[in-house]
């Protein structure tokens, strides 16, 4: 359960509307679009070509330690700039006991940094057919086409520890999942850390990069990506998501110790729920998964479907999850199926930073009233977050 | 109010080097058995480092069949994770009355699949010399991501075990194991789940990683005496040793384990987290980072560093870790320091990495269980910079209580846990 009493007062987040927040938000009140075609690697051979890319991002003007940028995966790279841009719309005095803040990140991870292992494995080819590579020579002939640092940047747990380099921030911490529930499964983790006194405030979210030749050809071969290069959740004929890059990150803390700074607080996390649905691998396309995570989320929160006055969807673009979802939210909601808010038609679906991502924008243009958020990710989890606006943002 | 803060231990289970299942594993680490040794999975003889200590004995399970782990039957991680939660299951008692599935839950700590990387990477490398993806495409398997993902582990056992309620899983290098218990005790006392299993599960040992530690000089290269490679604490220590295997274990709430009757094994006190935040390879040298988790989890168990009476350390055998736990320690427990056991297990089983936390927190709960503290192998000249009250040579008869278990990882994410005696 979460304890219902800490509050947000900031968020930082680059997306591919935007840098930082200001660059975001006005991206997203101005009703751009950034998907668009795949550019980050050569996907001719791919049948699902667009990506909601990130093109502007230039780490070393952004980023504190320049040496440190070569070590960094693209996702710990997008998750030390919004961590830095949640920061310092947080204020300066935010982090003043930094070494106390919790941390909780939900990263994509460099499954494999294909360049450095490529120019490894090339050194390492045997003769022949079938499997080429000759891997008791990596040392002998390939060790130094290997960054010594490699094996840990593609560890994935680097983005928590570059976002804490970055910050400071040294307290209770976790690097979590990495899947599309997994971005509100941080923000409820640093929920419950304030609120149990675990750690006086900390510094929550997701990020993802998640365009890529791994990441396409799954998602793709999994029937979720769309071949016309258009993510149109909830209309006759979507045909699937598109891969987005971002981060999103939060920052959470006590309603006094804002106070006591002189913060606004801006939202509050009221519920969380999850439910689990292991099968063949992909996002659940049970209704009744949407709908477990939903009631509990509620329940948590203390609240019933007619407190709801958003419902910011999961929103796939894939038909049938997309019927799940709507099947879910009637039954939740029952007559009364609140405003639908859907972003992954204007930057795809972020994976790890999705659910961060989509509570950030909430908490940066309320609904006026309390927003059920959905998330789920393919390892079969379905995770849902009630947030409630706080001052102004609370007004209808 | 400390009642309900603890959970129950009430399930255990283990695949180690030193052994296919905890009782094994815990009779050798105590007979000072040591399971580091040549590479025996694939041929080291041109990398600097050609030991480590990999597991050659399992058991035979149902569910490991090929039809049941289908692709996965070659990951190593998911082959210990269901040994290890196997034995803890069925000891807990949870085999023969399942307990509701939307009310127990998961948390795994994990890294990635290590073994399918090299596969990915092979089917890969026609891409850089073809300077073109198209002839790439048919090499693609594409569901070797979600093999990949460390989430793999939770999905899987979570099938296995039925179970619906909350799952997380815990990449956090070497503190994954220590944190995915600490996570479990966190769900436990939110009233999250009345069940849940928890652990860690890693397999290492692969040439991939044995090139990119050994680039960072992290591991020994002790190859002509490898019985004597990983030596914690002492003076003579050049590095930690891969290994591989898996911990789990059942934490209940009390009021659900004593519901069930069920006999309780131990209990989880405390949990304590940090980051060092100073660099990825590195733990400071004051040992900032591990203070601060031990601390914490004294803090958390409400419990003063006098009530401790053993401490299962991280002990890596690197010099950097070892001296800055040993600092670390000094300064979480004070005066007391100089008289708290301290045992590393890894003398003798390597480093079991993101299970690590998990096996070595079970190792310490035996160790209040039966009396008897596991000495740190290889200990002959203990670091004068270490300077700590080391159990050496053989193990040490103990009326402990209470011990915490230090996990330090790659990356600065640091865990303490703190066990208590069980009952029986």
């Amino acid at each position: 359960m979460i304890e219902p009493g800490p509050v947000i007062t900031a968020v930082g987040m680059i997306t591919p509307l935007g840098l930082d927040r200001d660059a975001s938000l006005a991206g997203w009140r101005a009703g751009r679009g950034a998907v668009g075609s795949i550019e980050r690697f050569d996907a001719s051979a791919f049948p699902w070509p667009a990506a909601a890319e990130i093109r502007d991002f230039v780490p070393r003007k952004v980023l504190p330690d320049r040496k440190a940028i070569k070590l960094m995966s693209p996702p710990a790279r997008l998750a030390v700039a919004a961590a830095l841009d949640a920061r310092r719309n947080a204020g300066d005095e935010a982090a003043e006991d930094a070494e106390a803040g919790g941390l909780f990140v939900a990263a994509g991870y460099e499954t494999i940094d294909l360049d450095s292992v490529l120019r490894m494995m090339a050194a390492c080819r045997g003769e022949g057919d079938g499997h080429p590579i000759d891997v008791t020579r990596l040392w002998s002939d390939a060790r130094y086409r290997m960054n010594p640092l490699n094996a840990l940047k593609i560890l994935p747990n680097m983005a928590l520890a570059h976002v804490s380099i970055a910050t400071g921030l040294r307290g209770a911490n976790s690097a979590i999942g990495p899947h599309g529930a997994a971005g509100l499964q941080a923000l409820a983790d640093a929920n419950r850390a304030v609120a149990s006194g675990e750690a006086p405030f900390a510094l929550a979210g997701g990020s993802d990069s998640p365009v890529n030749v791994f990441m396409v050809s799954y998602f793709g071969a999994e029937g979720l990506l769309s071949r016309s290069g258009n993510c149109r959740p909830f209309e006759d004929g979507a045909d699937g998501t598109v891969p987005g890059e971002a981060a999103a990150m939060l920052w959470i803390e006590s309603p006094a110790r804002a106070a006591s700074r002189g913060a606004t607080p801006l939202a509050r996390l009221r519920g969380f729920g999850q439910a689990h649905r292991p099968g063949a691998y992909g996002p659940p396309r049970d209704p009744d998964a949407y709908l477990e995570a939903g009631r509990s989320a509620l329940a948590n929160a203390g609240m019933v479907g007619g407190d709801i006055r958003r419902w910011v969807t999961d929103g796939w673009g894939v038909p049938e999850i997309d019927r799940s979802e709507t099947a879910a939210a009637e039954r939740l909601f029952g007559d009364a199926v609140p405003t639908r808010r859907c972003g992954k038609g204007r930057y795809g679906h972020c994976f790890a930073a999705a659910g961060a991502l989509e509570v950030a924008i909430s908490v940066a243009e309320p609904a006026g009233g309390p927003e059920m958020i959905w998330s789920a990710g393919v390892d079969g989890t379905v995770a849902a977050a009630v947030l409630e606006p706080l001052g102004e943002g609370g007004r209808p | 109010m400390y009642e309900g803060r603890r959970a129950a231990i009430t399930g255990m289970g283990a695949v180690t080097p030193l052994g296919p299942d905890l009782r094994r594993s815990w009779s050798r680490l105590l007979g000072g058995e040591i399971a580091v040794d040549r590479i025996r999975a694939w041929d080291p003889s041109q990398f600097p480092v050609q030991i480590a200590a990999e597991v050659r004995e399992e058991r035979a399970i149902e569910g490991l069949e090929p039809e049941a782990v289908g692709p996965h039957r070659h990951d190593r991680r998911i082959r210990f994770a269901f040994q290890a939660a196997d034995e803890a299951w069925r000891g807990a008692g949870l085999a023969a009355r399942p307990p509701d599935p939307a009310r127990t839950g998961l948390s795994v700590g994990a890294e990635a699949g290590r073994k399918l990387l090299q596969k990915v990477a092979a089917d890969y490398a026609c891409w850089r010399q073809e300077a073109s993806l198209e002839p790439v495409v048919p090499h693609i398997d594409p569901h070797d991501y979600p093999r990949l993902q460390p989430w793999a582990p939770t999905r899987l056992l979570a099938r296995r075990y039925g179970i619906l309620g909350p799952a997380r899983t815990s990449s956090t290098a070497c503190t994954s194991g220590a944190q995915a218990i600490g996570r479990g005790l966190q769900m436990s006392r939110r009233g999250d789940a009345d069940v849940v299993l928890a652990g860690g599960t890693d397999a290492l040992v692969e040439a991939f990683m044995v090139t990119g530690f050994a680039l960072i000089s992290a591991l020994s290269e002790r190859n002509d005496d490898p019985r004597r490679a990983s030596r914690p604490f002492d003076a003579d220590r050049d590095g930690f040793v891969l290994a591989e295997g898996a911990g789990f274990a059942v934490l209940e709430s009390e009021a659900h384990a004593r519901a069930r009757g069920a006999s309780i094994l131990g209990w989880l006190t405390g949990y304590g987290s940090s980051l060092n935040a100073y660099r990825i390879t590195d733990s400071p040298p004051d040992g900032n980072g591990a203070y601060q988790a031990m601390r914490n989890a004294l803090h958390d168990a409400a419990l003063a560093p006098e009530q401790i009476g053993h401490v299962n350390a991280h002990g890596t055998s690197t010099v950097m870790n070892d001296l800055s736990e040993s600092r670390a320690i000094h300064r979480a427990f004070g005066a007391h320091a100089s008289h708290l056991p301290v045992s590393s297990n890894k003398g003798q089983m390597g480093h079991l990495v993101a299970a690590a936390g998990a096996v070595e927190t079970l190792f310490a709960l035996c160790s209040l269980r039966d009396g008897l503290l596991p000495a740190t192998a290889n200990l002959d000249h203990p670091d004068p910079g270490c300077d700590l009250d080391h159990v050496r040579g053989e193990p040490r008869r103990s009326d402990a209580r209470r011990a915490v278990s230090n996990s330090f990882g790659f990356g600065g994410s640091n865990a303490t846990l703190v066990v208590e005696r069980g009952e029986s």
